[in-house]
């Protein structure tokens, strides 16, 4: 069952990033095999904004480019922007392994083409994963996004892969 | 409508007819992992702690290797070691350790063969297409196979490259990867399987295809396969593995799209810092001063590199100051090195020989420091991969690293052979 309620995300624009990103700067390529979640999310986008950490609030989105997570998919930058409360990232397209352990972190991924040029740092978006479809709210403006598969609806809807697995269990036993 | 490659593997673990953009569940026959902070042992946490797991059922499938870290410089190291072979001890899980880099253990080991599903968290999972294997990349939803026994996952549709002619001496499979990154750019394959195949195949050992697959995702690739052929068959022949399908894609499979490749045509190509996707010509950056290099990783020491470095370097010395760090990626092919003599010509052109591990490919072994350039047959070249944020490093072939190592700077390795 998919709840879509638990499929929407309302929040600001934090970031763009280009295309082609490997997204292990976000956190820093020194800091790929911290795992404390307090650790990695007080150097979050530091190389990129200073600041990051005094803007950024709960339910903040990413945007990106194209092929959005090129490069290893490691877990360090996924858990510090989930620590700062970030749950949806929109890209142009995602690297194939990034996209999908993100999805298993829970965190709403989908595509939308120029999706960069559409938008600006600080816009509020209306993300639907359901009707893929994204209101920039700040314009005014629709976008259509690319349908996400049943099975990654479900994931998310559970809260993260976890989750859905423990509901799979249960289902089995 | 006849299938691909990709399409008769996945065909095989789903249980049923598919095609290229289908969603459906695999069934992997191999899950591997080997030990890094923050995925093997999050993994293990979250089947233990959170799904309370007592006994995957994918036990038997499942193979964990140890060839990371595989020098502990700290007790957190050593501890984390300690509890990575505890935890396959307890749970009955397949461990190799002091073998090498699993990549390439597991085919020399004949644990993957050709048609066979394998999963991994890894991005080089796709090294195992140049048996005639689906490595499939993926990340915390390994979980997902470990868990289920199967993943979820959308057919993917196939780019063909068509190989004709010959490597020219001097130049290897890594110049192909890298000549195909340079053509196509980082998401020229579109997340499309790339399959190798064509007449020039049978010149193009197992040695020059164990780096494409390693480094396919640079293109944008999904994954790689390379067609079985008689080179496959010899090549497993020597490792003890038989008893495999013969799989090709049909001649009325659909590909998107199919680039020819005259590897007769190739030159060296590297990839210049600081981006995986940076391959151009390196007659355009020959002469650039270079601290350090290493011949290893799952995309390069194998035998034939560790030859042609032999070759290279036989007779003559490295350039002083330089330092040339050689690691076999696997003991097998440490051994065979051994017995043909060719560390020993290494020793005495001054190069350090070590241990197979991957841990000088990401600057755990042999750190670089700020302002120093590396050459490197390494996986990746971003900005602190091989330890400061201020080194840099160029990705080349094995050829290419030796020639560097006696100049102390970019050089073509063909002017030695």
């Amino acid at each position: 069952m998919i709840d879509e309620a638990v499929l929407k995300r309302l929040g600001r624009v934090a970031w763009i990033f280009p295309d082609n990103f490997d997204a292990d700067m976000i956190v820093g390529y020194e800091n790929i095999t911290e795992t404390d979640a307090d650790k990695l999310a007080k150097i979050c986008m530091s190389n990129f904004d200073p600041k990051f950490l005094e803007y950024v609030k709960p339910g903040d989105i990413i945007v990106a480019g194209k092929n959005f997570g090129y490069g290893h998919p490691h877990t360090q930058p996924l858990i510090a922007l989930q620590k700062l409360g970030i749950n949806c990232i929109i890209a142009e397209t995602f690297f194939p392994a990034f996209f999908r352990n993100s999805i298993s972190f829970g965190i709403l991924s989908i595509e939308c083409d120029n999706i960069t040029k559409e938008v600006n740092r600080w816009d509020e978006l209306e993300v639907d994963a359901v009707s893929a479809e994204i209101r920039n709210l700040t314009t005014g403006k629709i976008l259509r996004a690319k349908h996400l598969p049943k099975v990654v609806l479900e994931i998310i809807s559970k809260g993260n892969l976890v989750s859905y697995l423990l509901e799979k269990c249960r289902q089995v036993t | 409508m006849g299938q691909t490659i990709v399409e008769k593997i996945l065909t095989r673990v789903s249980g049923k007819k598919v095609t290229a953009g289908d969603i459906i569940y695999g069934k992997p026959d191999l899950i591997i992992m080997y030990n890094w902070p923050g995925i093997s042992d999050k993994l293990f946490s979250i089947i233990k702690d959170e799904l309370k797991i007592k006994k995957l059922v994918t036990t038997e499938k499942i193979i964990l290797v140890i060839d990371h870290m595989v020098s502990p410089s700290s007790v957190k190291d050593a501890e984390f070691l300690k509890n990575t072979r505890q935890y396959a001890l307890e749970n009955g899980i397949k461990l190799i350790e002091m073998q090498g880099i699993g990549h390439q253990v597991i085919i020399e080991a004949g644990i993957i063969r050709p048609g066979m599903f394998a999963v991994h968290f890894d991005t080089h999972v796709p090294t195992v297409g140049a048996v005639g294997a689906f490595g499939l990349p993926l990340a915390l939803d390994l979980l997902e196979a470990l868990v289920t026994g199967e993943v979820w996952l959308e057919v993917p549709h196939t780019t063909c490259f068509q190989l004709t002619g010959r490597l020219p001496d001097g130049v290897m499979g890594r110049d192909l990867i890298h000549k195909i990154i340079h053509d196509l750019g980082p998401q020229g394959v579109k997340n499309h399987m790339m399959e190798f195949s064509g007449p020039g195949l049978k010149y193009l050992e197992m040695d020059d295809r164990i780096p494409v697959g390693s480094q396919c995702t640079w293109a944008g690739a999904l994954s790689a396969v390379f067609e079985v052929d008689h080179v496959t068959d010899v090549f497993l022949k020597n490792c003890g593995v038989s008893d495999y399908p013969i799989l090709k894609s049909d001649s009325d499979a659909e590909y998107k799209e199919t680039y020819l490749y005259d590897l007769g045509k190739l030159e060296p190509y590297v990839i210049a810092p600081p981006l995986p996707y940076k391959a151009i010509p390196l007659s355009e950056v020959e002469g650039i001063e270079i601290n350090q290099g290493y011949i290893g990783s799952c995309a390069g020491g194998r035998l034939k590199d560790i030859e042609i470095a032999a070759r290279i370097l036989k007779g003559r010395k490295i350039k002083e100051g330089f330092r040339l760090f050689v690691v076999p990626s696997t003991k097998n092919v440490f051994k065979e090195s051994m017995q043909k003599g060719l560390l020993n010509v290494l020793v005495e052109a001054g190069a350090y020989i070590s241990s197979p591990s991957c841990d000088f490919c990401y600057g755990r072994a042999q750190c670089l420091a700020e302002g120093e350039k590396a050459v490197s047959t390494g996986t990746l070249n971003v900005p602190g991969r091989m330890g400061s944020t201020k080194a840099e490093i160029y990705l080349a072939s094995s050829a290419v690293v030796a020639a560097t190592a006696l100049n102390g700077k970019l050089s073509d390795p063909r002017e030695f052979l």
